[in-house]
């Protein structure tokens, strides 16, 4: 009996190692996009996103892989929900006026037994895509905690859906950002817009 | 504890479950809209073109997904979404005498946005049918106002024998009323046509004998009319045994923005013993009806289902509140 029950967990353990996941396709939210559509926005989309530290691009969670469903690294994830988010707002182009850069620079995932956490950063550049000028730089921190599972499977599940609530979450605060609302705002003065 | 012959048994189903599984084909050849010919009474004297632009971005871009996703195809040539829904949508509304052809390029009014055009399909189990859920949302520009128009049809089919048998029902059908009903909004947004009432008057005798399998496309038909001497009839059909007369009969009460039934709607929605489907057409018929006060219903609404995220049927109602807001 111990030798069988063994066998199997060796089996479940060697599956388990395996294993790549994706987060589940993002879903913009009403509260996150709608602050969009409170005023008259200039069009916008993130044009360019990268990491800004190796070792980023992909999330270990117990042996399994949590990786991006767009592009090689998660900046590429974050980028395409936020297109989403700016897609509901009416306000996405793809030729826009404002043209957003994404720079990661903290994606990290952790679910042990206890508590898990998923720490995500990003500073969001705001250009005039036509002069090229720079109109704002925001820096963007989500940080999230969960009770995680001592069974594998539930947790990389749990995991995985608070992963893409962070995403949400992340996006949720630029935004709101009064800086980052502000450069999205094509009839404000030019001296409004200086970061 | 489980034996060795349980362990077997195990694997042998799981096997036979696959093996099922593994019948489904990656891609499916669907039928083009057939035009209904409805013929509109014409008004006033309407455009000749409307110009359509693609919005769509990331996920919105898989025109068909789901538990198992498959290329879906005309012919031998996989659907591109936007130039069959521009295609199909001149064919359809010339078929009613307006002649109109919608193009997918320029920008001139008036002008249509599309965010979403998909198909998503789902299925619980190898016993349950294969669901689809097909989803249509663009924004109408007149130059004088702009309109979300919304569109959300549910079928189901289980496959008994082959896959074959989903094709009709769960995607040529849909795919074809989902035209329709985004033909008659953009024709009633733009010009106010309608059905004449004899139109009306004939289908209301069709759906007062016995009713068969496909009974339900001619409850969609009474609502694609635009007419509101429809909605009598249909607010009856909201009982209706038959799943797909009731789901046509509550969501054509959307289409003919029949206001005077927000109440009705909202019970429907609200009665947590009925249906999923049920209570998903029915908020989405108060999408269609575009007052204020369904606006701010489905606002509350959409907070309320996103902060449970936690099941298909929260991220589905979710989805089609987000087609309208």
């Amino acid at each position: 009996m111990k030798s069988r029950f063994a066998i199997a967990s060796l089996s479940c353990l060697a599956l388990a190692g395996c294993m790549s996941f994706q987060p589940a396709n993002y879903q913009p939210r009403y509260s996150n996009y709608s602050v969009l559509k409170s005023a008259p926005r200039c069009t916008a989309a993130v044009t360019e996103h990268r990491v800004t530290r190796p070792g980023i691009e992909t999330l270990s969670m117990r042996g399994s892989t949590l990786r991006s469903p767009v592009g090689s690294d998660f900046s590429g994830f974050i980028a395409e929900a936020l297109n989403e988010e700016f897609a509901k707002a009416s306000v996405y182009a793809e030729r826009p006026q404002r043209a957003v850069t994404l720079l990661m620079d903290k994606n990290q995932l952790d679910i042990p037994t206890g508590t898990g956490t998923v720490d995500i950063g990003i500073v969001a550049a705001v250009n005039d895509a036509q002069t090229g000028s720079e109109l704002a730089r925001i820096p963007v921190q989500v940080h999230r905690e969960w009770p995680s599972s001592f069974f594998g499977g539930t947790a990389v599940n749990l995991a995985i859906g608070e992963y893409s609530e962070a995403v949400a979450e992340l996006n949720g605060k630029l935004l709101a950002d009064p800086q980052f609302l502000n450069a999205l705002n094509c009839s404000a003065p030019a001296s409004a817009q200086q970061p | 504890m489980l034996s060795a012959q349980h362990l077997l048994r195990g694997f042998l189903f799981t096997s036979i479950l696959t093996g099922l599984a593994g019948c489904a084909p990656s891609s499916y050849t669907v039928q083009q809209p057939s035009p209904s010919g409805m013929l509109y009474e014409q008004t006033q004297q309407a455009t000749t073109t409307i110009t359509q632009s693609d919005n769509r971005v990331g996920d919105e871009k898989t025109f068909h997904s789901g538990i198992l996703p498959a290329t879906l195809k005309i012919g031998s040539t996989a659907i591109d979404p936007p130039s069959f829904l521009a295609s199909s949508v001149s064919a359809e509304l010339a078929s009613r005498g307006f002649p109109v052809q919608v193009n997918t390029s320029g920008s001139e009014l008036p002008h249509t946005t599309l965010h979403t055009f998909r198909v998503q399909n789902h299925r619980a189990s190898g016993f349950s049918p294969f669901v689809t859920l097909t989803f249509i949302s663009a924004d109408l520009d007149t130059g004088v106002a702009k309109k979300r128009i919304g569109v959300f049809v549910k079928r189901g089919k289980v496959p008994v024998w082959s896959f074959d048998e989903v094709v009709e029902p769960t995607l040529s059908q849909p795919l074809s009323i989902a035209v329709k009903e985004y033909s008659s909004k953009l024709a009633n947004s733009l010009y106010g046509y309608h059905a004449p009432d004899s139109a009306v008057d004939a289908l209301v005798a069709k759906l007062s004998g016995t009713l068969n399998e496909n009974s339900f496309l001619d409850v969609y038909a009474l609502g694609f009319t635009n007419n509101p001497k429809a909605i009598d009839t249909l607010v009856k059909l909201t009982t209706h045994t038959d799943e797909y007369v009731r789901l046509a009969a509550i969501s054509s009460l959307g289409n003919l923005g029949a206001t005077s039934k927000f109440d009705l709607l909202k019970s429907i929605y609200n009665n947590h013993d009925g249906l999923w489907q049920d209570r998903a057409m029915a908020i989405k018929a108060i999408g269609d009806l575009g007052t204020a006060e369904s606006n701010a219903f489905l606002e509350a609404e959409l907070k309320n289902w996103e902060s449970k995220k936690s099941d298909k049927e929260s991220q589905w109602m979710a989805e089609i509140i987000g087609l309208y807001l």
